[in-house]
């Protein structure tokens, strides 16, 4: 049932018990506060962790999980245009997840090389592969916006970014 | 009535209107940029005031608040993220309404709600603020506690879908609320040893991710404009005369954020999702309710509506007590000392040379804000049609800027990334964003005011059923948790039905 419950509704199924495994460490962790810091921490933590294995029972009783022909045209517990029964390749491994990496890296190297650079480096990197086929204006508008965006956020609020260190 | 005819003499007081005129564009501009809101603004302009006398200081600095908590509607539509804490419920329906090719019309909806929405809060601020403040002196820490039960029980039940992922998601938010220096004791918690986590999740950062970031994944996958294509319309004509054909939900949006506005601690950040729940709850039929997520546009009245209402409304009980409502009300409370004023109940009886002024201006501030605004939305509108390898990459870097901008910690753009990351995720399995947010919101307040109690009973959980007003809240938030697991209309109606009275009217059919 598990594995057949798996096949219909994955992403459903290991939020679930993402959350659950947070809760008994949310409860395991706060046992060891003092008793007021502790108290509402673990009360929540065990409501959330019951509403959870209820959520589990419902979808592990509905028609879908018991019945083979109803895997794959029945979303279980989701209300969700989206596909709910989308394959890890085509969730994690797409454009999105460029993008999610490109800001891990932009993050990564702007303490190192400034603001300005990682701005423009990222832009034109991502303006490119999601598609841009006008190259000097990409690279044009990528430094335009970046020298923007620094004027407004450095000199016009003040709020410090990181500079270049050599 | 003197002060009143006072106050508007200085309406044709030259000086005061160039610092109007500057205090609320700029406010509008920046509270159209994400992570930028009131606080930022008045935080920069509390210094440049010092060498300003009360008055114009104080229309400064009410121009300012006026314009960010009025913009903020504008990045909610055009790019899902809220400009203000104040506007995330804007972001649910008007970004729908964006991908639709109808930014104008929401935008319009949005910027002429936000402006009834200042009426009402100004006309609460001037009769209602010295009587609500004291009455609100007498809400202590289990109402609070009761209340703020209410308001999860409120926000859960109507969660898009099934309301059992709405509770998970409540308690998530909870759970991250809880990270760091426990309020009342300060023991560090779930800091898993990091010193950016002591102060807890930044609020700001975990927004922008949840609500914007994971929405620029999405664009990335779809790989499409935010309009899909359409072409937007360019007239905010329909959306302004949208409010007007619907005065009931303007008035209970106008009701929830003065409610929110006078109850120190809730402020605009609760006030405008408290609207948009209950004008999602009060759908007569369920394609309705379901139509609210997907470009209704009494989805953007209502939380509109609600911010502008409860910003000023905040101010009644903030300038009443002495006690700030929010950030942005503790820094204008900062600047009243600063100028040599007494915030408390003082500041209605003495100081009345500025409170009416500071009234008359906000009226006049409204229209100030909203004809040049309805005039340049529809061309603000046309970024809806921009292709994503062009718009993409440039909001990511503005998110990025709005996550630093908060405390100035590189930490919170990670922040800002793996709640984005949460968010994608859950949004694909169908979860609840807004629940988790009003959690995170909410959590740390529902920890003091429960510890407070418990603390005044000794620890006894009696207290919250021995006060009447929190048991009457309690019960109302234990039937609304039940209605949404059990069906609680047809044994009721099954069982007034009985009496033949009651029969004759027709009661459930």
């Amino acid at each position: 049932m598990v594995r057949r419950l798996w096949q219909t509704d994955k992403l459903s199924l290991a939020i679930l018990i993402a959350v659950s495994i947070m809760c008994i460490y949310a409860i395991v962790e706060a046992g060891t506060f003092p008793v007021e810091a502790g108290r509402l921490p673990r009360v929540i933590a065990a409501v959330t962790l019951v509403f959870c294995v209820l959520m589990l029972g419902k979808m592990f009783l509905s028609p879908a999980a018991e019945n083979d022909d109803a895997a794959g045209d029945n979303n279980v517990c989701g209300d969700n245009e989206e596909d709910s029964n989308i394959s890890l390749k085509d969730l994690f491994i797409n454009k999105g997840s460029a993008l999610l990496l490109g800001v891990v890296v932009f993050t990564l190297l702007m303490e190192y090389i400034g603001f300005i650079i990682t701005s423009v480096l990222f832009m034109v990197a991502m303006g490119l592969y999601l598609g841009q086929k006008k190259k000097v204006f990409n690279l044009v508008y990528a430094i335009v916006c970046s020298l923007l965006l620094y004027w407004i956020f450095a000199d016009l609020f003040s709020i410090p970014l990181p500079e270049i260190i050599f | 009535m003197q002060d009143w005819l006072t106050a508007l003499a200085d309406l044709f007081v030259g000086n005061f209107w160039i610092w109007a005129v500057i205090g609320a564009w700029s406010g509008f501009i920046i509270g159209s940029i994400p992570g930028l809101g009131p606080v930022f603004a008045l935080a920069l302009a509390i210094p440049l005031t010092f060498g300003m006398e009360p008055l114009s200081a104080m229309i400064l600095l009410g121009s300012i608040y006026c314009g960010t908590v009025t913009g903020g509607s504008v990045s909610s539509v055009l790019l899902n993220i809220p400009g203000t804490t104040g506007s995330i419920a804007t972001c649910w329906d008007g970004f729908s309404l964006a991908k639709q090719g109808r930014a104008a019309e929401a935008l319009g909806a949005g910027i002429m709600s936000s402006t009834l929405g200042t009426f009402i809060g100004l006309i609460c601020l001037a009769f209602l603020g010295p009587l609500l403040g004291r009455l609100v002196a007498y809400i202590g820490p289990v109402e609070y506690f009761s209340l703020i039960i209410l308001a999860f029980a409120f926000v859960a039940a109507a969660s898009k879908g099934e309301a059992i992922k709405g509770f998970i998601m409540g308690g998530v938010g909870l759970l991250f609320a809880f990270v760091g220096m426990d309020v009342i004791t300060a023991y560090e918690r779930f800091t898993f040893g990091s010193l950016f986590l002591m102060d807890g999740v930044p609020f700001g950062p975990a927004v922008i991710g949840i609500f914007a970031f994971s929405q620029l994944i999405n664009s990335a996958i779809k790989g499409q404009s935010i309009s899909h294509g359409e072409k937007v319309t360019g007239n905010v004509l329909p959306g302004v005369i949208a409010v007007f054909k619907h005065p009931i939900t303007v008035v209970k949006a106008w009701i929830v954020g003065i409610i929110a506005g006078v109850m120190p601690g809730l402020g605009i950040n609760i006030g405008n999702i408290m609207a948009y729940m209950l004008e999602k709850n009060a759908s007569k039929t369920q394609e309705e309710k379901d139509s609210f997520g997907k470009g209704n546009i009494r989805g953007i009245i209502a939380p509109e509506v609600a911010n502008n209402a409860t910003a000023y409304a905040n101010l009644s009980s903030s300038f009443a007590l002495g006690i700030p409502s929010g950030s942005s009300d503790a820094i204008l409370l900062g600047g009243l000392i600063l100028w040599g004023l007494t915030p408390g109940k003082a500041f209605f009886d003495t100081s009345q040379s500025l409170f009416f002024p500071t009234l008359v201006w906000g009226m006049a501030l409204a229209p100030l804000i909203l004809l040049p605004g309805l005039f340049i939305i529809k061309y603000l509108a046309k970024i809806t049609e921009i292709k994503p390898y062009t718009l993409l990459p440039l909001v990511t870097v503005i998110s990025i800027l709005g996550s630093l901008s908060s405390r100035g910690h590189i930490f919170d753009i990670w922040v800002m990334i793996v709640f984005g990351f949460i968010g994608y995720i859950l949004d694909r399995g169908g979860f609840p964003l807004s629940t988790l947010v009003i959690s995170l919101v909410l959590g740390t307040l529902l920890e003091t005011n429960m510890s407070r109690a418990l603390r005044i009973s000794d620890g006894s959980w009696a207290i919250f059923v021995q006060k009447p007003v929190s048991l009457i809240v309690l019960i109302i938030s234990l039937i609304i948790v039940l209605g949404a697991f059990v069906d609680l209309k047809t044994p009721l109606v099954n069982f007034f039905n009985r009496f033949k009275f009651m029969s004759k009217l027709k009661i459930g059919k």
